[in-house]
């Protein structure tokens, strides 16, 4: 696109004036105040016009303010002709007042074509280029202000490259946008920690908040219906309490009716029998109780006992004639009778002993004769003999004289089992006979001292039994033993004798307790005989008779009284019942206590519904009352106590529809909140990624751009660039050194024309269309030396090869170039001012 | 017979777009409902009033509300009718169950079709939900084992209206309406569906006073004089309390805030009760268009909820997926979102915070 001619209808200061641009470069100069800032803007607007409606930026309001006519405002017009890559010419008019008679017009066609760029209301040309009004000023118009800015300020450069690259210069940079996302994250959102604070936290909190108070209030809720169930419950158990406590109010009330009904029914009864009172009995009563107690003591007499027997006198008398206890043995002692036995024992083995007397001087000379029978033989069988008799002595307890047999019976055994060996050799050899012989004799006599021994020592041991026992031991023991015997016997019939006297004792004893018995008896007996005889003469019964007829007679009248006081005793009864059953009432107040009663346990029937069960008989009704009694207090109590329970719960439960719309609510903000985080979170994603992107693309571009002029513009001093794709800063490398240098640390001048660069080459990115931006710089050489400012001139020059350069300047050095390198067709050259 | 017939009350539910106040508000307007119902009843001097359940939430109900319906109910002499439905499903713990009701009034308890008479030949056959969810159909198999007019009063889902009826609507108790006639039902009084609806043989009230937002018209009460054929003729009448007006505000035109407090004070000037306010429209882009700010306009209203809906802010998208700058990149990485409305406020946000603005929170 090139820009053919401005014609500033009514602009500025300007009316109806043109001025006509080449297709390369042109320079407009003029002094100040020539209009070149004029016709700047007015070629700007030209293309761009302004949006119709509010919402114009600053520096709209700021071309408004400044280039619209002040004595004419409602008329601020411009026109521009158009030449687009496409072959088209277009002639654009601007109604910059009022924004209506705006058009665009195909010159040769003549069509109407300004619904291809309308923008905001008005034609914008910068469509053509595929940017709008605003980028068109940021991206095609290069002011001696901005110039001045990266002068002034190192990292405008960067961060005007930054914002070009982001928004083509109208808004943020992306950087920025992004600061401000993070930033209103931040604030608006927070962080997603336990610790946090912010809205998310926050919000969070309330949720859980509420959805805990929601779910309290719905447990709060069940409870109460809970509640509300057991108070049901209790008053169902009241109701039926107090229905039980009706019924047994209402069957004791029918009860003590019933009683009382009867109880006046029976007094009527009594009382129409017995209009007074009966006579008393008090005083026959007396006599009737002396006749029964005499009747009952003669009936109660004691019997005589049996007085069978001796008597005791007689029994005294015997008992006198009895004689004493003897002191001594009433029969042998077991000692002397063992002494006995064994001197009858010793005697007797003695006695066997000597009748078989064995000597030398009967031994025969001449061969013996065989015996007639074995000389041993006989004391050997005596001997045994002797010796079993002493055992069984032994055996029943005779032991010394057992003892005493068993030894003489043994040296009997052994004598004559000495004599059986010699006795057969004695047929062989009678020199050996005779030898055994003398040896028997010896033997013989031997043991013949030894029974002597033995009798002197049963002899003195008997007379020694015997002194103990007390009897006399002079002479022949055997008399002396004899004698014993004879007194023990004596002394045991005396003392049986003398036994019986404890027994008769005894008897005299119980005879005399029984005899004294029998004269009490006869006493009491004679004394209810005399009672019985004067309660007899009383009542006129045969007083002088015998006890036995008395009895019959006073029995007899006993039964007549009996008789008599029956009648009178049921009629006092009765009287005495009737007083009971009046209780100091009278028929009357009776008959009304009874019909009352009557009256409430039909009433208590009645509010009942019906007849109450009666009370079992064996049931207390005082009882079964208070037990009811309790029972409905306690059903009562319950009632209360759940009835005050539920009033509490109803009057804090919370409301679970409010409580549903708190928790609806924080669910609302937190959705809020979290979807408000996942969008800024996304935008920020696809924001770097986009800016990364970006640079990554535009930096080359930049970096090639750049470098085709830096060295021409730099004179050489720098010969590389590097635009960084992370944030689009420009290092320039120094040709001489090598050495890269942050651009922003260069020297203004150099940084200006930098800038001028990058400015040239966002420009040649920024055009989406096949169009080319025409360049319109204002006084972009203002800070250069004048080496400087040829180079730049130069590298302009250059650049108007491919696109439309229009500097505006007012500096003479910058028309002195001009008139030298500006003399082709597709440049020119305007002297504005007078120049 | 002359009958009033109303359902679907929904006393103490929630209104989650509201403050506790505006809520509290349109919960006490259900009350009043309630008393324009009963004072109908007594202008038209109808013989019975029937409720066809969700009289009362049961997961929510307040005790004083269940005192009001009993103290409401005791005032009048009239007999009224209840069978519960799935909001206020009948059990021992039911409000139903331990409330002590005055005598006039009626409840079915069983969850299947059992009998009152009304009077000599006219029987009214009345069934309770008893859980607030899988209760069968009241009416498939049913007949009616007495002569004369059998009517029927139930909370139901007459299943050719699912579709007709507002959207998530369960079918409780379902039945077809072939089978009311099956049945020997000559009109069945039901609740349920909140839209009205009169057919042949049955009818749904609506609920007397509004819910929601953009509910339709026609929902109230319903008087029936039941003929003596059994035929039924209806007439509805309106009791709602609630004003609730559901307005969408176009932004066309307008260039700032003030022009968009302008509409749409403009929009609810003249009404009263509850106002739902949707935002449309072209807008600039540079429009701060913020609900809650518009929130005071709406104080001489019971509640005004302000929400966006299909608002366009003006930018050029077309013109900014085609830069080649970072604005344009990341336009056209949005493309890549698949959800619309995710894609629209990323994209605005993006836009505006490359604009430098601080309002980044797009609704």
């Amino acid at each position: 696109m090139w820009i053919e001619r401005v014609i500033a209808r009514a602009f500025g200061p300007f009316q109806d004036a043109t001025l006509e641009f080449g297709e390369g470069m042109t320079v407009v100069v003029g002094p100040n105040e020539a209009g070149k800032t004029t016709w700047h803007a007015a070629t700007r607007l030209a293309l761009t016009g302004l949006r119709r409606g509010p919402g114009m930026t600053k520096e709209a309001h700021e071309l408004i303010k400044r280039h619209r006519p002040w004595d004419a405002p409602d008329r601020w017009e411009v026109e521009a002709r158009l030449h687009l890559v496409d072959g088209r010419s277009i002639d654009i008019s601007q109604d910059l007042a009022g924004k209506v008679a705006c058009r665009a017009r195909d010159v040769v066609l003549g069509g109407d074509v300004s619904s291809e760029i309308i923008n905001e209301g008005t034609p914008d040309a910068s469509r053509w280029l595929g940017l709008d009004r605003d980028a068109f000023a940021s991206v095609a118009a290069v002011s001696q202000a901005q110039i001045m800015a990266v002068a002034d300020n190192a990292a405008a450069l960067q961060d005007d490259l930054q914002r070009a690259a982001a928004t083509r210069g109208t808004d943020a940079t992306a950087a920025e946008a992004i600061d401000q996302l993070k930033a209103f994250r931040r604030e608006s959102v927070g962080a997603d920690t336990k610790a946090a604070v912010g809205p998310l936290r926050r919000a969070v909190r309330d949720r859980d908040a509420a959805d805990a108070a929601l779910t309290e209030a719905r447990r709060l809720h069940a409870e109460y219906l809970e509640r509300r169930a057991r108070l049901e419950e209790a008053e169902s158990k009241h109701v039926g309490a107090s229905r039980a406590q009706a019924g047994v109010e209402a069957a004791r009330a029918r009860r003590e009716y019933e009683d009382l009904a009867r109880r006046t029914a029976r007094a009527e009864e009594l009382a129409a029998r017995y209009p007074v009172a009966p006579a008393g009995l008090d005083t026959q009563n007396a006599l009737a109780g002396e006749v029964a107690a005499a009747l009952d003591g003669w009936r109660h007499r004691p019997g005589l006992p049996p007085l069978e027997g001796p008597g005791s006198a007689e029994l005294a008398a015997q008992i006198a004639a009895l004689p004493v206890v003897p002191d001594g043995d009433r029969r042998p002692d077991p000692e002397v009778v063992e002494a006995s036995r064994a001197l009858d024992l010793a005697e007797e083995a003695l006695r066997l002993h000597g009748d078989h007397p064995a000597t030398p001087d009967t031994i025969p000379t001449t061969r013996p004769e065989k015996p007639r029978t074995p000389s041993w033989a006989l004391p050997l069988l005596a001997g045994a003999v002797a010796a079993m008799a002493g055992l069984a002595l032994v055996a029943v307890g005779q032991s010394i004289a057992g003892v005493a047999l068993v030894a003489v019976g043994a040296a009997l055994a052994a004598w004559g089992w000495s004599r059986r060996g010699p006795s057969r050799r004695a047929s062989a050899d009678s020199g050996a006979a005779r030898r055994y012989e003398e040896q028997q004799a010896e033997a013989w006599r031997s043991k013949k001292t030894a029974l002597d021994a033995t009798l002197r020592d049963v002899d003195e041991r008997l007379r020694r039994a015997l002194t103990a026992r007390g009897a006399a031991v002079d002479g022949e023991i055997r008399t002396a033993m004899t004698a014993y015997e004879i007194a023990c016997a004596d002394r045991a019939a005396q003392a049986q004798a003398a036994a019986g006297a404890e027994g008769l004792r005894q008897a005299y004893a119980s005879r005399s307790a029984l005899e004294a018995s029998a004269a009490q008896a006869q006493q009491a007996i004679a004394a209810a005989e005399t009672a019985l005889r004067t309660v007899a003469a009383k009542v006129g019964e045969a007083a002088d008779g015998t006890a036995q007829e008395m009895e019959a007679g006073l029995t007899a009248w006993q039964a007549r009284w009996a008789e008599s006081v029956r009648g009178v005793e049921v009629a006092i009864r009765e009287w005495q019942e009737l007083g009971g059953l009046m209780e100091g009432r009278t028929m009357d107040e009776l008959r009304e206590d009874a019909a009352r009663r009557r009256t409430a346990a039909e009433r208590l029937a009645e509010a009942l519904g019906g007849e109450p069960p009666p009370l079992a008989g064996d049931v207390d009704p005082e009882a079964a009352d208070a037990s009811a009694r309790a029972a409905t207090t306690a059903a009562r109590a319950a009632v209360d106590a759940l009835t005050g329970e539920l009033r509490l719960t109803a009057a804090t439960l919370p409301d679970v529809a409010e409580a549903e719309e708190r928790a609806a609510a924080a669910a609302a903000e937190l959705a809020r909140v979290t979807e408000l985080a996942e969008v800024l979170d996304q935008t920020l994603e696809l924001l770097q990624a986009a800016e990364r992107r970006v640079h990554r693309d535009i930096a080359p571009v930049l970096k090639a751009s750049v470098e085709r002029h830096l060295p021409a513009i730099t004179g050489g001093a720098y010969d590389e660039v590097g635009v960084n794709p992370r944030d689009l800063s420009v290092d320039v490398k120094e040709a001489r050194t090598g050495q890269w240098r942050d651009a922003r640390l260069l020297s203004e001048g150099t940084r200006e024309q930098v800038y001028l660069l990058l400015r040239v080459a966002m420009a040649e990115h920024l055009v989406t269309t096949a169009e080319t931006a025409p360049l319109l710089l204002d006084e972009v050489t203002a800070q250069a030396d004048p080496d400087r400012k040829r180079q730049v001139l130069d590298v302009l020059r250059a650049v108007s090869a491919d696109r439309q350069v229009v500097l505006f300047s007012h500096d003479a050095e910058v028309l002195a170039w001009a008139d030298s390198s500006l003399s082709g067709p597709r440049d020119r050259v305007i002297r504005l001012g007078g120049w | 017979m002359k009958l009033l017939h109303f359902a679907d009350l929904h006393l103490d539910a929630p209104f989650a777009w509201a403050g506790p106040a505006v809520a509290r508000r349109r919960r006490q307007n259900r009350r009043e409902t309630l008393a324009r119902i009963l004072e109908l009843a007594d202008a038209e001097a109808v013989d019975a009033i029937l409720c066809a359940g969700d009289l009362f939430e049961h997961d929510r109900f307040t005790p004083d509300t269940i005192e009001f319906l009993r103290a409401s109910f005791a005032r009048t002499d009239r007999p009224i009718y209840l069978a519960p439905g799935n909001h206020d499903w009948y059990s021992p713990r039911s409000p139903y169950a331990l409330a002590s009701w005055s005598p006039n009034v009626h409840l079915f308890t069983e969850d299947r079709l059992t009998p009152l008479t009304l009077v000599d030949g006219l029987s009214l056959w009345g069934a309770a939900h008893r859980a607030p969810a899988n209760t069968d159909g009241f009416f498939a198999g049913f007949s009616t084992d007495r002569g004369g007019i059998n009517l029927a009063l139930a909370h139901a889902s007459e299943r050719g209206a699912l579709a007709f009826q507002e959207s998530g609507k369960q079918p409780h108790a379902p039945f077809d309406a072939a089978e009311l006639e099956a049945a020997g039902i000559a009109h069945a009084f039901l609740g349920h569906y909140h839209v009205a609806r009169d057919r042949e043989r049955h009818t749904y009230p609506g609920n007397p006073d509004p819910l929601e937002f953009g509910e339709s018209a026609g929902r109230g009460v319903v008087i029936a004089v039941v003929a003596d054929d059994g035929s039924v003729a209806r007439a509805r009448h309106s009791v709602a309390v609630s004003a609730v007006h559901d307005l969408e505000v176009s932004l066309d035109g307008c260039q700032h805030a003030d022009d968009v407090r302008g509409r749409v004070g403009a929009a609810i000037a003249g009404l009263s009760g509850s106002v739902r306010v949707t935002l449309a429209g072209d807008v600039p882009a540079a429009l701060p268009i913020s609900p809650s700010e518009l929130q005071p306009l709406g104080e001489h209203l019971d509640g005004l909820l302000v929400r966006i809906g299909a608002l366009r802010p003006a930018y050029d998208l077309e013109a900014i997926r085609h830069e080649a700058t970072v604005r344009g990149q990341f336009a056209r990485d949005t493309d890549e979102i698949e959800d619309e409305e995710r894609r629209r406020r990323v994209l605005i946000t993006g836009l505006r915070a490359l604009e430098g603005r601080r309002d980044l929170e797009v609704a």
